[in-house]
């Protein structure tokens, strides 16, 4: 057994796991909350990744401003979603299926949007340097010690994802408006009753989970480019991680993304590293076989 | 019979609701004068809940109108409704099973802004029903089914509401229980002049506490009478 | 939402046999990548297909056992994604992300449809049109038959099938399958008229392509995929021409947007299911006789259900449940219920809210499972047997909730519920289709005729959605009538009917009995009971209280404080 590979992997299992939980915790507030399959949320990745490129190079914002602008692109897009695309169709009593079809309606439009607006190449990070000149925005350090090796945006990853995640779960159990979101998921009459206001809730759910998959996003675009096809595999993953997870708690589900990512990442001491998104949805439909109420979730499903 | 409605009284008129295309209720006609406690029996199916829900807006109007003093609720929405000082306690679930005691009361007092007056309301409930304030941090779902019975009036108090409607009481309770709390209610309802609307199947329970009694029979109101007139009759079968 | 990765699988897997074997000798056959079998294309489309339905039920194995909506979707949304991964991965099968070439064309007899990029495109138009037409044939003759009405009815309603004694998971698995082998055979035709493909073709934007196309036309009905076609395939030349290569996004941008658009606006489609089924004037039999009084009741012939050949006496017990008792985590919602059902007689199970009405109701049809007790048929046991089963041996059961298919007719509603028919077996349509289609006039009779009982064979042809709630109360008890089972249970049939039509509902169970059924249904409202019932049955707490006539019961003064005073 190799240990330095083993570690390595390990390590990279974690970062890739913090990511996937933070995807997975992004779609599942929304999905737990409103029962919409959201496949829409790779708006709010894709959106927090263009604006934070396009306000550097056009707005010539620096580099943090760009990113705060970048993550108010995704909100905003989130927000948009819901208010044109869900409650249009909510007003009507549509239904789930109905829901989930604007969902992938816009899923396939947006990318395509993003293609005729910015082109198909694919825009790195660049901010004004000092000289006026575009340049990579982000200096990406590699820290090694001995042999393992971890870059800066990887240890930003772990870091972010999961305060984020702590952040929002606390804020759920703690906060009256966090509250309300377990109320009306757990009893919709009783939350009607008390007056808590159903749009209100949908519309706090979307803005947290569009921060979120625009935070993803942003750490996409730093560490690679913003690309018009980038944001819907990673928002997939996010489901994959509330389903093998478990629908009930985000708990259940960021720890689900840890597995996930530990699994894809020490899959490649077996196989070759390309068939390790493969490993991931292996995992899904075994969990869906043999548990389908997720790693972590309660058995009534 | 006039109704003040410079005060809190409600008002139903002519109305017709349920899902979809199919009513449940028709040309329902009832009034709670203030400070009356209002019960409407009838059999299982007949279109109580229906007809609670659709005062409280959480279930859409086919036709008719709803008012409660001079405001017309017919085309608003639940959380209004619950700013107007009405509350509603569904006939199942009727608390958030997963929390504790004082956070379901606090999930009561949502529409409340001032937390001093969350806290006054939490210390009147505990001692309307004090076995609540015995266990603040405990699991509701964990009680007994009067217990959180019991809950869920206190949880409807929280508001202090001017008309309280309350589905089913009685549901999943023992007849002594029963009794117990429906008399807590009555008592209530007199001490702060406000109005209670139950919707009940127990008659009995219902003749004991309801100034006025409607029977809802198939949708349909087919009876209404007093109390008293109420106490002396013995056909209930044929009114069910 | 796998359409594009099955119909992907067909495509390589037929690519992969036609593509010419490997000249030993040379380096560039070594690598394999452009090389294949060498077969006919048509033994190639054969297994292609195949390939893919087989391809499919493997999808469907976690399908089984999880029926809620949002896990199939995720179910194959996941297939389909990592469908696309080992497509991509698998250079043996796909040559990896730079795919195929080569693949031969088309050839039969001894034209050659060569491919698009050639000057083929008329040949392979004509021959694409003959496919389409096929498909299009084989789709509307399935969806027109009876194993189509069975998948209608499973739609949305998947308790309803097994109260009717039919299983739906192998109709439903069939489906799959075989909608899956249509996509690998068109694959198939893909792969040999476009030469060459990438893994990159038969992606998830494929798969919302197709749902686009169905939802803008119109769900359930064949016309309305085929206009929807026509308008967003037509638009891929339009905007190539317009717009040249930026012609393709927006392509996409507009799909997407037409699916938004659709549900916020009409969900149904352009041309909504049943919106072009005829009203037609039914023909009612002459030979039925309207008079019930001595009458012979209803045909049924080679669908009957009767297992018994010898008949019974009026009145004799039919049902016999002893002692059934049922919790729920504790708590006991049956405690110990003993009561007998009886031939030519409607029993009624009243009681207070609570009582376990429903639930002796769901023990009796095997929905819920009893704890402990006996519930017997004619002497046979019927405890822990399914839903199906115990339909087949005779019980059947309406619902509170009605459960008709709205989009369809009156009279296929009824229809679906006669028992044993041939056409509801691809095999037999495939077949046996003469046997199949006189099997088919028949069930029309019969379902024609229970509507007559009930009063409401004006309807046969109408959509249900059309009817008032009456009607279709009326319609879902004649459903009951033509599963042909002796013993019926009716949830709540006035429930929720309308004052004016509940008459017809209460002479329309009443006329139940007079053809000799034995008829058990759980009412709320006494007033009814009292119209309805021979006999009741008085339950609290799930135990059987007091038996007797409901004058008798009503009159009971104990009885009067259980129920009004609990």
């Amino acid at each position: 057994m190799n240990f330095e590979l083993l570690a390595q992997l390990t390590i990279a299992g974690i970062v890739l796991g913090s990511f996937y939980a933070l995807l997975g915790v992004s779609f599942g507030l929304v999905y737990q909350t409103s029962k919409i399959f959201h496949l829409a949320n790779a708006i709010p990745f894709a959106a927090g990744g263009y604006g934070a490129v396009w306000s550097a190079e056009v707005l010539h914002l620096p580099l943090f401003v760009a990113l705060a602008f970048g993550l108010l692109m995704a909100v905003v897009f989130g927000l948009l979603i819901l208010f044109l695309g869900y409650f249009p169709v909510m007003r009507r009593n549509g239904a789930l299926l109905s829901l989930f079809l604007v969902s992938l309606g816009i899923t396939v439009a947006f990318p395509n949007l993003l293609q005729i607006v910015f082109g198909t190449e694919n825009i790195p990070l660049r901010t004004y340097n000092s000289e006026g000149e575009l340049s990579s925005a982000f200096d990406n350090r590699v820290f090694s010690s001995g042999f393992l090796t971890i870059t800066l945006i990887d240890v930003l990853k772990i870091i972010v994802s999961w305060v984020l995640i702590i952040a929002v779960v606390v804020f759920v159990k703690r906060t009256r408006s966090g509250r309300s979101i377990t109320a009306l998921r757990t009893n919709p009459t009783m939350a009607t009753a008390v007056g808590i206001d159903r749009k209100r809730v949908y519309i706090l759910v979307f803005a947290l989970g569009s921060f979120l998959a625009g935070v993803a996003g942003l750490f996409v675009t730093a560490e690679f480019v913003a690309s018009p096809v980038m944001a819907l595999q990673w928002t997939i993953v996010g489901f994959i991680a509330v389903f093998f997870g478990g629908i009930g708690s985000l708990v259940g589900t960021a720890f689900g993304g840890l597995v996930l990512g530990l699994l894809s990442s020490l899959s490649s001491l077996y196989l070759p590293v390309n068939y390790s998104p493969i490993v991931v949805f292996a995992s899904l439909f075994i969990i869906l076989l043999i548990r389908p109420q997720g790693l972590f979730g309660k058995a009534s499903v | 019979m006039t109704i003040d409605t410079q005060r809190n009284g409600l008002v139903v008129q002519n109305l017709y609701a349920g899902y979809g295309k199919r009513d449940v209720i028709f040309d329902v006609n009832i009034n709670v004068l203030p400070g009356e406690i209002v019960g409407v029996v009838g059999h299982n199916g007949a279109g109580k809940s229906t007809l609670l829900k659709s005062i409280f807006r959480s279930m859409p109007i086919a036709r008719g109108n709803i008012n409660f003093g001079q405001l017309d609720l017919t085309k608003k929405t639940s959380p209004y409704v619950v700013a107007q000082g009405i509350s509603f306690t569904p006939a199942e679930l009727p608390i958030f099973r997963d929390l504790t005691v004082q956070e379901n009361l606090e999930l009561g007092a949502f529409s409340i802004k001032k937390r001093a007056t969350y806290w006054e309301r939490l210390h009147e409930v505990t001692e309307i029903f004090p076995v609540l304030g015995e266990r603040l941090k405990e699991t509701a779902g964990r009680f007994s089914g009067g217990q959180q019975r019991q809950l869920s009036i206190g949880m409807a108090l929280m508001t202090n509401p001017k008309l309280m409607m309350l589905d089913e009481p009685s549901l999943g309770i023992s007849p002594s229980v029963v009794q117990k709390t429906f008399q807590v209610i009555r008592d209530l309802a007199k001490e702060r002049d406000s109005s209670v609307l139950i919707v009940e199947q127990n008659v009995k329970a219902m003749t004991q506490i309801a100034d006025r009694i409607y029977v809802l029979r198939n949708g349909e109101v087919v009876l209404e009478e007093t109390r008293e007139e109420a106490l002396s009759r013995d056909d209930w079968w044929d009114l069910f | 939402m796998a359409q594009a990765v099955l119909f992907g699988i067909g495509a390589f897997t037929a690519a992969r046999l036609v593509l010419p074997k490997a000249d030993a000798s040379s380096a560039v056959a070594a690598s394999g990548i452009n090389y294949g079998l060498g077969w006919h294309w048509l033994p190639a489309t054969v297994v292609a297909i195949g390939v893919t339905f087989v391809a499919a039920l493997i999808i469907s194995l976690p399908a089984i056992r999880l029926i809620k909506g949002e896990y199939l979707i995720l179910l194959t949304l996941a297939f389909q994604l990592g469908g696309e991964q080992i497509l991509s991965v698998w250079e043996g099968f796909t040559g990896g992300p730079f795919g195929v070439a080569g693949i031969p064309p088309l050839k039969i007899g001894d034209t050659s449809f060569s491919t698009l990029r050639e000057s083929g495109t008329i040949l392979y138009a004509g021959l694409m049109l003959v496919i389409t037409i096929i498909v299009i044939l084989i789709s509307w003759g399935l969806g027109e038959s009876p194993f189509g009405r069975l998948l209608k009815t499973i739609r949305g309603n998947e308790t309803l099938l097994p109260s009717l004694g039919k299983n739906p998971i192998r109709p439903e698995l069939l489906t799959f399958g075989i909608t899956a082998a249509i996509a690998g055979g068109i694959g198939a035709f893909f792969a040999y008229s476009q030469g060459a493909m990438v893994p990159g073709n038969f992606s998830l934007d494929l798969s919302i392509l197709v749902i686009s196309v169905v939802v803008l036309g119109g769900t359930g009905n064949i016309a309305g995929t085929i206009v929807g076609a026509i308008i967003l395939g037509g638009l891929e030349p339009i905007l190539r021409q317009v717009l040249g290569d930026e012609g393709i996004p927006w392509q996409r941008v507009i799909y997407g947007a037409a699916l938004v658009l659709m549900m916020i606006i009409r969900p149904a489609g352009l041309i909504p299911e049943g919106a072009l089924t005829r009203i037609r004037k039914p023909k009612v039999a002459k030979s039925f006789d309207q008079n019930l009084n001595g009458a012979q009741g209803i045909q049924f012939g080679d669908f009957t259900n009767k297992r018994s050949s010898s008949p019974e006496e009026n009145l004799s017990e039919v049902l016999v449940i002893e002692d059934i008792k049922k919790s729920f985590g504790g708590l006991s919602a049956v405690g110990g219920a003993s009561f007998s059902l009886r031939k030519g007689q409607i029993t009624a199970l009243i009681g207070p809210n609570g009582a376990g009405k429903t639930t002796i109701f769901n023990m009796i049809t095997g929905t819920l499972s009893c704890d402990s007790g006996s519930i017997k048929l004619r002497g046979r046991e019927l405890t822990g047997m399914p839903t199906y089963e115990i339909e087949r041996l005779g019980i059947a059961r309406s619902f509170q909730d009605v459960r008709l298919n709205e989009s369809m007719t009156v009279l296929d509603n009824v229809a679906v519920a006669v028992p044993n028919q041939p056409g509801e077996k691809i095999f037999n349509l495939i077949l046996h289709p003469l046997k199949s289609r006189k099997a088919e006039k028949s069930v029309n009779q019969i379902a024609l005729d229970c509507l007559a009982v009930l009063g409401v064979a004006q309807t046969a042809h109408e959509l249900v959605r059309n009817l008032s709630y009456g009607d279709q109360k009326l319609v879902a008890i004649a459903r009951l009538l033509a599963t042909d089972c002796d013993v019926l249970l009716l949830d709540e049939p006035t429930s929720g009917v309308d004052p004016g039509s509940v008459n017809l509902v209460i002479e329309g169970v009443s006329k139940l009995r007079d053809l000799g059924k034995t008829v058990c249904l759980v009412e709320h409202s006494v007033h009814f009971v009292e119209r309805l019932a021979d006999h009741a049955i008085f339950l609290d707490q799930g135990v059987v209280i007091a038996e007797g006539t409901v004058a008798e019961l009503v009159s009971s003064a104990e009885l009067t404080e259980l129920y009004f005073g609990n």
